[in-house]
């Protein structure tokens, strides 16, 4: 293929984004001057390329176009055939995404990161670090996910009036809620509404609801509920998603901070517009309702919906992803009512079913609950049965380095068969850690 | 065997105790999941 000169790949540049000389040309340099140059008829310096991106890019941001033509790319002809190389790297991803294909040898991100370290298009950077990002968001490899968006949301601020960087930090917002980095959701959610010019009101609503969550989950409740008033404000009445959550969020909130009317007015405005035939969303809307019932010790209520749950939990999808924590809440049920035998069975099944599902989060939490039950009812035997079944992942659960100097003095106590003060040392451990 | 026991039990507490500190809000509630997109066309 033969060589562009500099001249040409500004003529090449100026068709392909579709543009006229005068327009590249903005009030800084003449038409005239761009002819000239475009047919090698007096050279293209620096400044007068960075004065002609410049005014190529505005015209794009104008256009809603995310395309950030830089000098370089004008005065080094190669590098602006190499953004090819970067639009197939991009088409790939998305078709890797369209067909559910979410592996990625290392060969493969090593070769689109050294092409990308080598040509530094900030564009395509941006664009491409989100694709893999979401492309690991499906793998469910939350940290190469999150990895990717930040990458991603660095690069874009060298990419002054890229739109929609919002929807961007929304995906790493998730993020940050699923993998508990509530602090920096937060931070993440305010630095959206307070500097994307272009975000929506439906986003608006969309980052109070999930800075709301996160405050929730640090056990903020009255803060959660302001920031649940500020996502109202911005909700439109036929946002149904949002409204249900917004709602939920606000009743469990109100129960927290032991406002039980207020709570039972946002679930009941709730089961008004749940979708009848979504029996996780109504499963949801009674787990929570029954919340209020523990807490003001109203058996009759709490075994009424706790019945309607019963009814419809066979007909529950177990992919879903609010499945494990709901039966975490019914097993929970059981546990109030008394009913200790059917508590053990169903942490026994979730147990199982977190195992298989490789959900950690609940595999910990319910494996603890049941633990504290077999040694609360005095039924440690229980325990070697669910160690032996489990301990391939016990081991490889993520420890705490400093917890091996704590087992350390307990191996010694035992060792030394002071039963007495090994079971102190862990009481106390579990005090301050619980 | 029963030291054996013992053992066992600390390394499990220990181990499950870290998922209460994890696990943030009260029990028995669901909170709704957090919102990632729109999807509502704009």
């Amino acid at each position: 293929m033969k060589k562009l000169t500099v001249g040409e790949n500004l003529k090449k540049i100026r068709k392909d984004l579709n543009l006229r000389q005068y327009e590249i040309a903005g009030k800084d340099v003449t038409r005239n001057l761009i002819s000239l140059m475009e047919n090698n008829k007096t050279p293209i310096y620096h400044n007068v390329a960075n004065i002609i991106a410049k005014n190529i890019n505005e015209i794009l941001t104008k256009r809603g176009q995310n395309i950030y033509i830089q000098a370089e790319d004008i005065l080094n002809p190669e590098r602006y055939e190499a953004r090819s190389k970067a639009n197939e790297f991009i088409f790939q991803l998305k078709k890797q995404l369209e067909e559910k294909n979410y592996s990625i040898e290392v060969e493969e991100l090593n070769e689109i990161e050294n092409f990308l370290n080598k040509w530094g298009f900030i564009d395509k950077k941006v664009k491409i670090y989100e694709l893999l990002g979401d492309i690991f968001y499906n793998a469910k490899d939350l940290n190469r996910e999150y990895y990717y968006y930040i990458k991603a949301l660095e690069v874009s601020y060298e990419y002054p009036n890229m739109k929609e960087r919002y929807k961007l930090i929304l995906k790493l917002v998730y993020n940050c809620i699923v993998t508990k980095k509530y602090e920096e959701a937060i931070r993440l959610c305010d630095f959206a509404l307070t500097t994307q010019k272009d975000i929506t009101d439906k986003y608006k609503c969309i980052f109070y609801f999930n800075s709301a969550l996160a405050y929730y989950y640090l056990e903020d409740y009255n803060k959660a509920i302001d920031q649940l008033s500020c996502a109202k404000y911005h909700i439109s009445f036929n946002n149904y998603r949002e409204i249900k959550r917004v709602l939920m969020l606000e009743g469990i909130c109100y129960v927290h901070i032991k406002n039980y009317d207020r709570a039972l007015k946002s679930y009941n405005k709730l089961l008004d517009i749940v979708d009848k035939k979504n029996v996780e969303e109504i499963c949801l809307a009674y787990v929570n309702l029954i919340q209020i019932y523990i807490e003001k010790n109203d058996k009759e209520k709490v075994l009424e919906y706790h019945q309607k749950i019963l009814e419809l939990l066979p007909s529950l999808d177990t992919s879903t992803y609010h499945y494990p924590k709901l039966l975490l809440s019914v097993a929970d049920t059981f546990k109030y009512l008394k009913e200790y035998k059917v508590y053990e069975q169903y942490l026994k099944s979730i147990l199982k079913h977190s195992k298989q599902n490789k959900d950690e989060n609940v595999f910990l939490i319910t494996l603890s609950d049941l633990l504290d039950f077999y040694i609360e009812s005095g039924n440690l035997h229980e325990v070697e049965g669910i160690f032996e079944q489990y301990k391939n992942s016990i081991f490889n659960l993520n420890k705490d380095q400093n917890y091996y100097i704590l087992l350390k003095f307990i191996y010694s106590y035992l060792e030394l068969d002071r039963v007495g003060e090994a079971k102190l040392l862990i009481k106390n451990i579990l005090k301050k850690g619980g | 065997m029963r030291k054996k026991l013992l053992i066992l039990l600390s390394i499990l507490t220990i181990l499950a105790s870290l998922s209460n500190i994890a696990f943030a809000g009260k029990r028995g509630h669901v909170p709704p999941e957090p919102i990632r997109d729109s999807i509502i066309v704009d």
